[in-house]
């Protein structure tokens, strides 16, 4: 125990970097999605995305307004809207926002890279593109696309390195996970790219659910 | 040898500009830590501009702040009816505006619109508030404000405030808009009419008035022995 707290208080080192600051970052990251649909479907599927932070470091903590985009196709999922219930393979895509904040620790594996923990509440939006699909009840059309309005939340741990000045452009490194569960579902029509038409909206019920790993790599960008 | 000895000092403070016009004031090295063949360099074939464009990061009071961001919400007043005539003939109406003041959505627009229309104009935004003198991130904060009084305040005659335009309009506008900065200040200062006139295009605040990065540059030299380089710039 004695050695645990030595080798911990060695490691760590006070920090010393820029402060008092607005900085904007954003990076990309591999993600592992696992989607649940209506009657226990469920496709796990890779995906791939981005994530960008625009908030303000005080010493140790930063508040951030955060967005993650991230992308995959999911196969044999069941989704019902407007009294139709649609299954097939569709295009997900997943863009959520949320206040996070980020507690930077002085605990430093390696040379100026020090672990930290991000977590915060989350509100996004899911559109599903079906691409191959068979439909029971009401219509569906090939422009057709569902988005559920989703709430949920984020945890990340991860290590950033910790460097005088933002200009020298510091990286992160992050392992993040995500869950999400929708409570509202929309029909919409996207044949006019220029003005989609929403056709229903309802509540989701217990409809889709998605719990993402993701990676995330990135530095601050100003 | 003394016009050898002129024209060496003149390539290097036209080579050395060229290097600073990318970089932001903390970013300048000292003049000896740049490499000597990037100094002296005599050997090299490029045209040699009379306008250095660069940007200069300065202090603003907020009276000139706000004055900047009430010409930027007027402009956005009179543009948006002109960019989008059939969208605030169809779907606007003050009935509308007085549905949407304080909503809060996510709209369903495709990637087309949210990825790449809105943070153009936000990058453009940007590029405004860079022209004036505002940092990389006050220039961000300038434009998050910016596109949020046009979220909440005109946009809304046609349809409510959308959280992904909040958002990505001035974030994603901003990354964009150092990459249009970068490019626009190299064709620039490539000294070409054809090179100028593209940087010009994709950055157009730096052809107006309010542009506070262009110095001319006129070479000096007393007839004897002493050179010198006149930078003139309007702040």
């Amino acid at each position: 125990m004695l050695k645990f707290l030595f080798i911990a208080l060695f490691l760590c080192s006070p920090l010393y970097a820029y402060q008092n600051e607005l900085a904007l970052k954003g990076g990309v990251g591999i993600s592992v999605n696992t989607v649940q649909g209506k009657n226990n479907t469920e496709d796990t599927f890779v995906g791939y995305g981005f994530n960008s932070h625009f908030g303000y470091r005080l010493t140790k903590w930063e508040f951030n307004i955060s967005s993650h985009v991230f992308f995959g196709k999911a196969k044999g999922i069941e989704f019902e809207a407007n009294n139709t219930t649609i299954v097939g393979n569709g295009v997900l895509r997943t863009v959520s926002f949320g206040p996070l904040i980020k507690y930077i620790t002085d605990f430093t594996p390696a040379k100026n890279w020090h672990f930290y923990v991000n977590f915060g509440p989350t509100w996004s939006i899911k559109t599903v593109k079906i691409e191959e699909y068979r439909t029971s009840g009401g219509t569906f059309k090939d422009n057709y696309k569902l988005t559920y309005i989703s709430r949920g939340g984020i945890f990340a741990f991860g290590i950033e390195e910790i460097l005088n000045y933002k200009q020298e452009h510091p990286v992160y490194l992050e392992f993040m996970y995500g869950y999400f569960r929708a409570h509202d579902v929309s029909l919409v029509d996207a044949s006019d790219n220029t003005s989609v038409q929403i056709l229903a909206t309802e509540s989701a019920g217990n409809d889709i659910e998605d719990h993402i790993f993701m990676v995330n790599f990135g530095m601050t960008i100003f | 040898m003394k016009m050898i000895k002129v024209f060496t000092l003149l390539l290097i403070f036209t080579i050395t500009g060229r290097a600073y016009a990318s970089l932001s004031p903390h970013d300048y090295p000292l003049l000896a830590d740049l490499p000597k063949k990037e100094i002296i360099d005599l050997t090299s074939k490029k045209r040699v501009p009379q306008t250095l464009y660069t940007y200069i990061d300065r202090e603003h009071t907020f009276k000139e702040s706000l004055k900047l961001v009430s010409a930027i919400y007027g402009l956005s007043w009179v543009l948006y009816p002109l960019t989008q005539p059939k969208t605030f003939r169809n779907q606007g109406s003050f009935r509308n505006y007085k549905d949407n003041f304080g909503e809060l959505v996510f709209d369903r627009d495709e990637p087309f619109w949210n990825w790449i229309i809105h943070p153009l104009s936000g990058s453009q935004l940007f590029l405004f508030y860079r022209a004036n003198g505002y940092s990389r991130i006050e220039s961000l904060a300038m434009t998050f404000i910016s596109s949020t009084l046009f979220e909440f305040t005109i946009e809304i005659y046609t349809e409510p405030a959308s959280i992904q335009d909040l958002y990505q309009t001035p974030v994603f506008g901003s990354i964009i808009g150092i990459g249009i900065e970068t490019l626009s200040l190299y064709l620039l200062n490539q000294g070409n009419p054809f090179s100028k006139f593209f940087g010009h295009l994709i950055n157009p605040a730096t052809l107006f008035w309010f542009f506070e990065g262009k110095v001319n540059i006129t070479p000096t030299w007393d007839g004897n022995d002493r050179v010198g380089l006149l930078l003139v710039g309007e702040f």
